[in-house]
This record gives structure tokens, C-alpha cells and sequence, in this order.
């Protein structure tokens, strides 16, 4: 997989390649209340569990993610994995709520 | 008149005649396109039904004669194409209401007719066969499609002076709210911002992140939704959705930061439990219950949140190790205070901060604090929470990104469906590249901040579709169950019980020294109204001076019991706090002077009243709490008094996660 645009989340890959996303949170008294979408399916995620998902048949796969903590002021790191032009294989987006929910669309086009 | 009647009895059988014999000939003249197509369609699946077998001599003829077919309905497919078009640039520059909605139905149709046009190439092209059934989310082309260039040239001919005339009146838009400023994080820089606020504060931060100076759906709609859902609502009559976004949240404290009430200077009767992370501040002046009244300055300082800056890291960082390391875990839960009279000393009303004014040093623990939202006890309900109106509020916002905006190419960011709504971002987009990126971060993001309120005011309401403000309606309907929902748990959690035992050393100047053991419980009630209550045991640490003759002193001091019971409500941007409490002492043995001379007929009962304000400054967790103390006596004077408090008191908490946040 390839990072194609950073901010705009932006990503490139083939078809049934697996992609494996997670997602941590700080400081420590912060609940988690994610949710996502993937192959129009929605899901709430359980903390410290990764999103893997397979990418196509449709193009682009979209992965919409809903990011919410209690209290408001939740930083929400999350780690793409197996990007071959990044450092490290890893493309790391940092996200700092101030109250409301954070939506984020990745979108992997074939 | 048998004739006349006969002429105009024959004029009239002509014209039914006529009528009878040309209708079906013009008929087909109408149906014959519309009819084609649909003859071609069903040729095409037939022929696709009864293909022969691969390899088969048949093959060849069977491909020529499907080509055909396909070209066929290809080209007239491209006319009908053309005319659609025709309709929609003949119509577009209309602004009333039903042609707009006309022009959106006629966009559809040509969208439908644009994918169908562009799968028969695809097969005409490459001899391939394919259902030409349509789908329901057809996959985006790598390069721009006919479609899309229809989009992109309606969306450039929607010029400024377009959009603005379909924006909402100035006094549909105007709000009579204080817009604040943006601080270098992205916060609104007022106490209790609207969500509105909080959009727009983050949506320029984001901005201000990237490296392209724009906005980008793909990041930036949980932002965008509430600036729509307040301006775009407000002129479709829906206010109750408008408000959730627009209007101040209230929220919640338990810290206490001022000194307790055996402190000189306090304006506190009651103690509250809860211990900042990092360091609260207080500076207080009129003692609630003692005769003296002078000024105090109090630090509260948490071990752990001061080991990990002294370690310099930051507030977050602090955070999560403390959760790793028991003993950190430990000290996050512990206080300690320092306070200091400023009348003691050699320079009397000077702060100095030296030993000679330590006046008392208090150490606390909690032990139990059920308002942590992260209790096992809360797991259950966040997990039901999410598994419910988590993934309602998923569905939601997916179905709304599904019908407001496209995901574009591989090489083009995401954009709106709504060509109005899509040009309006292409403008704003437009006037934040121009901004002036030279200068720091706070003032670039709040250059941002005043183009998006700017442009958030000149939305084209009256040209958007209504699927796009019944997307957006929906969307909003949605978050305000999710809120609701989330404020039902966080008031369960706010009602939970805190035990805090915090310990009390008062440094006298002459008179014995003090300890003081203060159990605190604090619980909730009704939806915000905290509930405090105390019971503490004060014994001397050296017996004091008595006059030869008099009985002996014994080490009990005192004990009491208090209790406060705080009210916040919101006054426009600002959350206030009333309360009032009581408190009874019994003094066992005779109150000392400062000199350290028992004054004799003192000991007795105390009973004390207190009701308050505590107001809130903007910005920095900054408040002045003032109130006013009944006493039936002092500890050395047997009078009635009515005394006033002020002071204020600052949480380090607040600034400290603004100024270091990693």
C-alpha cells in the first residue's frame, strides 16, 4: 500500500490487500467511543483492538471513522500500518478533540 | 338552419377526425426515443441472456450484432444526454425554489444517463460483456468523467455574486452571542463555547496544519456538519437542531483549590474533594470562621502531575505513565497544600513565600471517586452506548456522506454532490490559499477562523438541493439522540460518590500547632447540584498555656461537621456556581490568641451559615469566589458577626494542557 496524500488520507493499494489500522488514546482517564464504517458495514470498536479489513471489490474502499471521548479533550493517535513509502512501514495521524466528534474518511483506491 | 347546423355538425366530425387520425401518428414522435432506448435495453440483455458458447462459430456474429446494439443506444443515449444538458443550462440561472428542484432532478437523470453512456464505451471498447444493469454506487473513473466535467463547469459558473445573493438574510444569520476568538490549539478562547464555536476554532486549526492551506472533506467533516447544521437549519425552520450546535455547554467541577476552612484567609466553610493533576492556585481574603481575617495564599500541587514536570514532560505524557506505574497511580490520587498567611513575617502584606509565612500544610487522599467515567462499573453502559446510538450515529453520518459528497479520484480530494454547496467550498478554499502564512500559529488561525464565520454566513441556502438539507437535517437528528443519550450516562457519572481524608497541619506563631484528620464525601444530585458534606477532628499538638489555677487543656481541640450544596447554572458564555452552607463546630476546649494565651470562656458551640457566587473568568479555569458568613461567634468572641469573603482561585490543570500539550 502507498500513502498517496497525507492530509487528505489519501491511499493506494490492490485489490484484497489487507489493511490494518489502530488507534490509542490519551491521557488516561478517557473513554474511547469509536465507531467506524467499512464496506458500508458499521461497527463500535473495542479500545486496543485494530481495524483490519480487506481493500476492494469497490474502489475506492472507504473506512469512515467516528472518534469520541469522555471527557472532550481526548488525543487520538491513529497508525496505518504496511504503507511502503512511509518511515517504518507506519503512517501516523495525530487528532486532538475539542468536543466534537471526529470524522475521517480513508479512502484506498485499486 | 337545418344546413348551418348540418356544417358545423360536419366541421366538427372533421376536426375529432383529424384529431383521431393525427394523435397516433405523433405519438411515436414522442415515444420514439424514450421507446429506442428501452427496445435497445431490452435486446442487449436478451442477446447477453442467450449468448452462445465461447469458441462457438456463433461468436463472431453474436459480438458484431451486440456492438451494434450498443452503439446504438450509445449515440442516442449521448443526444438525450445533450438535451438534458440543454434544459439545465437554460434553467440553472433561475433561483425560484421549484425550478432549482426541477434542475436537481434533471442533474440525476443526467448523472444516471452519463454512467450508462460511459459502461457501453467500456463495452463497445473491449468486446467485454456487461450487465448493463445499473449499480448502486458505480466506481469512480481514474480520469474525469463526461459527468464530472458537467459538474465541475456548473460548479465554476456559479460565480461569487451567485452564491451570495442565495446566502440567508443578515438577520436570519446574525447571532447576538460574542464570537470568540481561536487560541493556538484551536479552542474557542471563551469558558463554555457552542459547538458551533468548537468548529469553527478546529476546522482553522486543522487547516492550519496541512500542508496545502484547505479544507478537506475527507478530515473535516465532523466540523463542517455543525456550521452547516447552524446556518443552513436556521433558514429551513428547524431550531431545536440549530441550538444543540449553537448554544453554550454547561459543564461540571469537583476540585477544590482554595485553602480549607481552618485557614485564616478562606472563603470556604466546606471542603470539596478531588485533586488537581498538576497545581491549583489560591489567593483568599476574610476568614469564614475564625476572628482573624487575613490574606492566604494557597498552592495545591498533585506529586504526580509535579514529578513528571520536573521529569519535563507534558500533561498528556504525565498522564498515561501514571497509569502504568502503581506508585504514580497512587500519587495521581493524592494532593498536597501549602498555604501562606501574608500578614506573618517581616513584611507584613507581602507575599513572600517563606517559612515564616506557611501558615498550614495539608496532605489528601482519594480514596474512593466514582466520577471517573473509566470505572468497570461505567464499562457496561459506554459499551451499550457505543453497540446503540454509536453505531446509529455511524450509520448516519456515513448515509449523510453518501448523499452530500463523492470520494472522488485517486488524484483529487473528496467534494460535494451539491454543485451550490461544492462552489461555496471552491470559494472559501479560494480565500483561505490567500491568507498570509508568515506569521504565528495563533494569528494564522485566527485569520482562518474569521473567513470561515465569514463564509458560514454566506452559504447558499437558497440554491441547495433538498436532499442536501434533508441529508443534513437527518445527520442532525441523529447527533442530537447520540448527545442526548451521552448526557444521560455523563449526569449518572456526576452523581457518583466521592471519600477523600485529607490531613491538616495549622502553623501557629505562638500558639500550639494544630492537626486536623477532615473525612469529605461528596455525592450528586438531580442533574448538576453536587452535594458536600464534612467531619473533622482537630487535636493540639502541645497542650496550650493556661492560667495556674484553671483546669487543664486536653488535646481535643475541636470537632465538626459541614456541609455545601452547590447549584452551577450558565449566565451567556459564563458557568456560575451558587452555594450555601453550614456548619456547626464544638469547641472543647478554649480558643488560643495568636500570642498563644488560652482566652478563658470560649469553648462553646459555633454555628455558621454561608451562601456564595463563584464567578468565572474567561479563558484560563480562572475564578472569584465572594460570599457572605453568618456566625452565631467567633472562636474568641461571643457575638453575632456577618462577614464578607472574596478571593479567586486558578487551576493550573487548565493552563498547564494549553501551553505543553505533548
Amino acid at each position: 500500500m502507498n500513502e498517496l496524500d497525507h492530509d487528505d488520507l489519501r491511499y493506494s493499494g490492490q485489490q484484497g490487500e489487507t489493511a490494518s489500522i489502530s488507534i490509542s488514546l490519551e491521557p488516561i482517564n478517557t473513554v474511547q467511543l469509536v465507531s467506524y464504517t467499512v464496506h458500508s458495514q458499521q461497527r463500535s470498536l473495542t479500545p486496543g483492538r485494530p481495524i483490519q479489513f480487506q481493500l476492494g471489490p469497490e474502489n475506492p474502499t472507504v473506512l469512515q471513522l467516528n472518534l469520541d471521548s469522555v471527557p472532550p479533550n481526548g488525543k487520538f493517535t491513529v497508525v496505518l500500518r504496511t504503507v511502503d513509502n512511509e518511515a517504518n512501514h507506519e503512517c501516523v495521524h495525530v487528532w486532538q478533540r475539542h468536543g466534537l466528534v471526529i470524522t475521517k474518511d480513508f479512502r484506498f483506491f485499486l | 338552419m337545418k344546413t348551418r347546423n348540418a356544417r358545423v355538425l360536419f366541421g366538427l366530425l372533421l376536426t375529432v377526425s383529424l384529431l383521431v387520425v393525427l394523435t397516433p401518428a405523433q405519438q411515436p414522435a414522442l415515444l420514439d426515443d424514450e421507446g429506442q432506448i428501452k427496445q435497445w435495453r431490452s435486446d442487449i440483455e436478451a442477446m447477453i441472456e442467450n449468448r452462445p458458447r465461447p469458441g462457438s462459430r456463433a461468436e463472431a456474429d453474436y459480438l458484431v450484432s451486440l456492438t451494434s446494439l450498443r452503439k446504438k443506444l450509445r449515440d442516442l443515449l449521448v443526444e438525450k444526454r445533450g438535451a438534458i444538458k440543454s434544459k439545465i443550462i437554460n434553467l440553472k440561472s433561475r433561483s425560484t425554489k421549484e425550478i432549482q428542484s426541477y434542475v436537481a432532478a434533471l442533474e440525476t437523470e443526467l448523472q444516471d444517463v452519463s454512467s450508462e453512456v460511459a459502461a457501453l464505451d467500456q463495452a463497445v471498447g473491449g468486446n467485454v460483456i456487461v450487465a448493463l444493469v445499473p449499480t448502486h454506487k458505480p466506481s469512480p473513473a481514474p480520469t474525469p468523467t463526461e459527468e464530472q466535467k458537467a459538474f465541475e463547469t456548473v460548479v465554476k459558473n456559479l460565480a461569487v455574486s451567485g452564491l451570495k445573493k442565495a446566502a440567508a438574510p443578515d438577520a436570519v444569520v446574525e447571532s447576538t452571542l460574542p464570537q470568540p476568538g481561536c487560541t493556538g490549539d484551536g479552542d474557542p478562547n471563551i469558558a463554555l463555547p457552542s459547538k458551533y464555536d468548537i468548529a469553527i476554532c478546529e476546522l482553522a486549526a486543522n487547516i492550519n496544519e496541512r500542508k496545502t492551506r484547505r479544507i478537506l472533506l475527507s478530515g473535516d467533516k465532523g466540523d463542517l456538519l455543525p456550521i452547516l447544521i447552524a446556518k443552513l437549519l436556521k433558514t429551513n425552520g428547524d431550531e431545536s437542531f440549530v441550538a444543540l450546535v449553537t448554544e453554550a455547554q454547561e459543564r461540571r467541577t469537583d476540585q477544590q483549590v482554595g485553602a480549607g476552612p481552618n485557614s485564616t484567609g478562606t472563603t470556604s466553610l466546606v471542603v470539596k474533594g478531588g485533586v488537581p493533576y498538576f497545581l491549583g492556585l489560591a489567593v483568599e481574603n476574610g476568614g469564614a470562621v475564625e476572628s482573624r481575617s487575613d490574606t492566604t495564599v494557597t498552592f495545591r500541587l498533585n506529586p504526580a502531575g509535579v514529578l513528571n514536570m520536573f521529569e519535563k514532560k507534558g500533561f498528556i505524557t504525565g498522564f498515561r505513565e501514571a497509569e502504568k506505574d502503581p506508585v504514580m497511580n497512587f500519587l495521581r490520587k493524592t494532593s498536597v497544600g501549602l498555604t501562606f498567611d501574608t500578614n506573618r513575617g517581616n513584611q507584613p502584606g507581602v507575599f513572600t513565600g517563606d517559612k515564616q509565612q506557611l501558615s498550614a500544610v495539608s496532605a489528601r487522599v482519594e480514596f474512593v471517586n466514582e466520577r471517573d467515567p473509566r470505572l468497570k462499573k461505567y464499562e457496561t453502559e459506554w459499551e451499550k452506548f457505543m453497540a446503540d446510538e454509536g453505531i446509529k450515529l455511524a450509520q448516519q453520518i456515513y448515509a449523510t456522506t453518501l448523499s452530500i459528497n463523492s470520494f472522488g479520484t485517486s488524484d483529487s480530494p473528496e467534494s460535494f454532490n451539491d454543485p451550490a454547496l461544492q462552489a461555496w467550498l471552491v470559494q472559501t478554499n479560494q480565500q483561505i490559499a490567500i491568507v498570509d502564512t508568515s506569521g504565528p500559529d495563533v494569528e494564522r488561525i485566527n485569520e482562518y477562523a474569521k473567513i470561515l464565520r465569514e463564509r458560514a454566513d454566506l452559504l447558499p441556502v437558497d440554491l441547495l438541493r433538498p436532499e442536501t438539507v434533508s441529508s443534513i437535517s437527518s445527520f442532525a437528528r441523529q447527533f442530537l439522540a447520540y448527545a442526548k443519550k451521552k448526557n444521560e450516562i455523563l449526569d449518572k457519572i456526576a452523581k457518583g460518590r466521592i471519600f477523600t481524608l485529607e490531613y491538616n497541619n495549622k502553623r501557629e506563631v505562638n500558639a500550639p500547632d494544630t492537626s486536623n484528620f477532615n473525612f469529605i464525601a461528596a455525592s450528586g444530585a438531580g442533574r448538576r447540584i453536587d452535594l458536600t458534606a464534612n467531619g473533622s477532628l482537630t487535636f493540639f499538638h502541645s497542650r496550650p498555656l493556661t492560667s495556674s489555677d484553671g483546669p487543664r487543656t486536653k488535646r481535643i481541640r475541636d470537632f465538626q461537621f459541614a456541609g455545601q450544596v452547590d447549584i452551577p447554572f450558565k449566565v451567556g458564555e459564563g458557568q456560575f456556581e451558587f452555594w450555601f452552607s453550614g456548619r456547626y463546630e464544638r469547641l472543647l476546649e478554649n480558643a488560643a490568641l495568636a500570642t498563644g494565651v488560652v482566652a478563658p470562656h470560649t469553648k462553646g458551640d459555633i454555628a455558621v451559615g454561608q451562601f456564595g457566587l463563584n464567578i468565572p473568568v474567561r479563558g484560563l479555569g480562572m475564578k472569584f469566589p465572594v460570599s457572605v458568613t453568618f456566625a452565631n461567634r467567633t472562636e474568641l468572641v461571643k457575638e453575632k458577626t456577618i462577614r464578607g469573603n472574596f478571593g479567586f482561585t486558578f487551576n493550573w490543570d487548565t493552563l498547564w494542557s494549553k501551553l505543553k500539550p505533548f
